[in-house]
């Protein structure tokens, strides 16, 4: 098993990387939302075959939201995405714009909330910057295409159960996603798997790890695809997150990621230092 | 819950590319303009590298006024998604940018087909290697050995 010590970072992925799904939704006219920032900074990447390459520096700051919302009961809708993202190389000038958001739609099956099952429908919108120019800082001429979207529309599905442990709680899921076309060549779907276990050992303070790993459903046929839209992306990411509530209602978050190959390994992904920052907002009744 | 007003940027963008031209790289003004017809000195077949695809033939050839240069042949081809890429003839397969005797750059392409790229007098006999290079990234796309 090949462990990585840096951190990793898809180089189109947003939230949904720290996101894992639980059985749970939001009571009604209850909210949680949560805005943070990260920024990535590497030189490895492992190409779409799974080749492990130096390349220039490439770095990535983004300010990511994500806001769930009790329309019932058993009823949430879950708007999560990049309000910005700047990406550039060492080499390059930089590019910003919104990334692509996701909308679910989330229903908890279950009326048990000590079992809770949960299936959510989330379309992803290509509200992104589907291509974006780096001109090089020393050649006119050259330049790389770094958006901040990949400019194709899919749709998430996702099972998700829980169980309520006393002070702490676990969560596992499954997920799904029919991805379609950009410029008529069409995406691989992607399919994932996660984990979540989480504490509340003092009042104030939450704890949770994650794991999640990803495979596609075939290698990208593409290389417009490829590198520049996340075409075919596998990995498997670690996270533990450290979430301290200083009122009824505002808190700060801290996460940390990594990851290794013991379930999907790393295709069309670069490896990078992460660590993100957030402050939340959350009403309960 | 409080209403969350989102902003989008609307996307305009003009390509820098000029998309009529193969060649963006226009600094080799200095060399004339090669003849049409050449003997082929060297060839070689181009292969990819880093995942990513390289077809066709790369040739040093000569023409009649004994100019140089770079052909690559109608059936070249390559993967343009990041936008464009740098020809360089290489002593290596990764050309050495510390050490400038080591390498020529071509110039900086968008196409696919037929390419020349005229050079200001007869390359070192150690430059044996053609490669299609990722400038901002620094990733070899693919390269040819010529001999």
């Amino acid at each position: 098993m090949k462990i990585i010590s840096s951190l990793l970072f898809c180089f189109l992925s947003c939230l949904q990387l720290l996101l894992c799904q639980s059985g749970w939704t939001k009571g009604k006219g209850e909210h949680f939302a949560k805005l943070d920032f990260s920024r990535l900074s590497t030189t490895e990447y492992y190409s779409p075959n799974g080749a492990k390459l130096k390349t220039n520096r490439f770095i990535q700051n983004s300010l990511n939201f994500y806001g769930e919302y009790g329309f019932r009961d058993r009823l949430s809708i879950i708007v999560s995405g990049p309000l910005w993202r700047q990406n550039a190389f060492e080499t390059t000038e930089r590019v910003n714009g919104i990334g692509d958001f996701r909308f679910d739609l989330k229903y908890r099956l279950t009326k048990n909330t000590k079992w809770p099952i949960a299936l959510s429908i989330a379309p992803e919108i290509p509200t992104g910057r589907a291509n974006a120019f780096a001109q090089s800082k020393t050649a006119a001429q050259e330049r790389i295409n770094l958006p901040t979207g990949d400019g194709e529309f899919n749709i998430w599905t996702t099972l998700a159960a829980s169980k309520s442990l006393g002070i702490g709680y676990v969560s596992l899921f499954g997920a799904y996603n029919f991805r379609t076309k950009y410029k008529g060549l069409p995406f691989e779907d992607l399919y994932q798997i996660g984990g979540e276990i989480g504490f509340n050992p003092i009042k104030p303070l939450f704890i949770n790890g994650k794991i999640r790993s990803q495979w596609a459903t075939g290698e990208s046929k593409y290389p417009e695809l490829g590198f520049v839209r996340g075409d075919g992306t596998t990995y498997t990411l670690m996270s533990a997150e450290a979430f301290y509530r200083f009122t009824k209602r505002w808190g700060i978050s801290a996460t940390y990621l990594t990851g290794n190959d013991l379930l999907a390994s790393f295709r069309n992904i670069y490896i990078s230092s992460f660590f993100s920052v957030g402050i939340i907002h959350e009403f309960k009744k | 819950m409080k209403q969350i007003g989102f902003f989008l940027y609307i996307l305009l963008f003009a390509h820098c590319a000029k998309e009529q031209n193969t060649t963006l790289d226009d600094d080799m003004g200095s060399i004339p303009t090669p003849t049409s017809s050449y003997s082929v000195l060297k060839s070689g077949k181009f292969n990819g590298a880093s995942g990513y695809p390289a077809n066709g033939t790369a040739q040093l050839v000569k023409d009649s006024t004994n100019m140089y240069s770079i052909v690559l042949e109608q059936d070249f081809s390559t993967t343009y998604a990041t936008g464009s890429v740098t020809m360089y003839l290489s002593k290596t397969p990764i050309p050495t940018f510390e050490e400038a005797t080591t390498f020529i750059k071509l110039a900086v392409i968008n196409k696919n087909g037929f390419h020349r790229f005229a050079l200001a007098s007869r390359p070192a006999d150690q430059l044996v290697n053609v490669v299609v290079w990722c400038q901002p990234a620094g990733v070899k796309f693919g390269h040819a050995e010529i001999k």
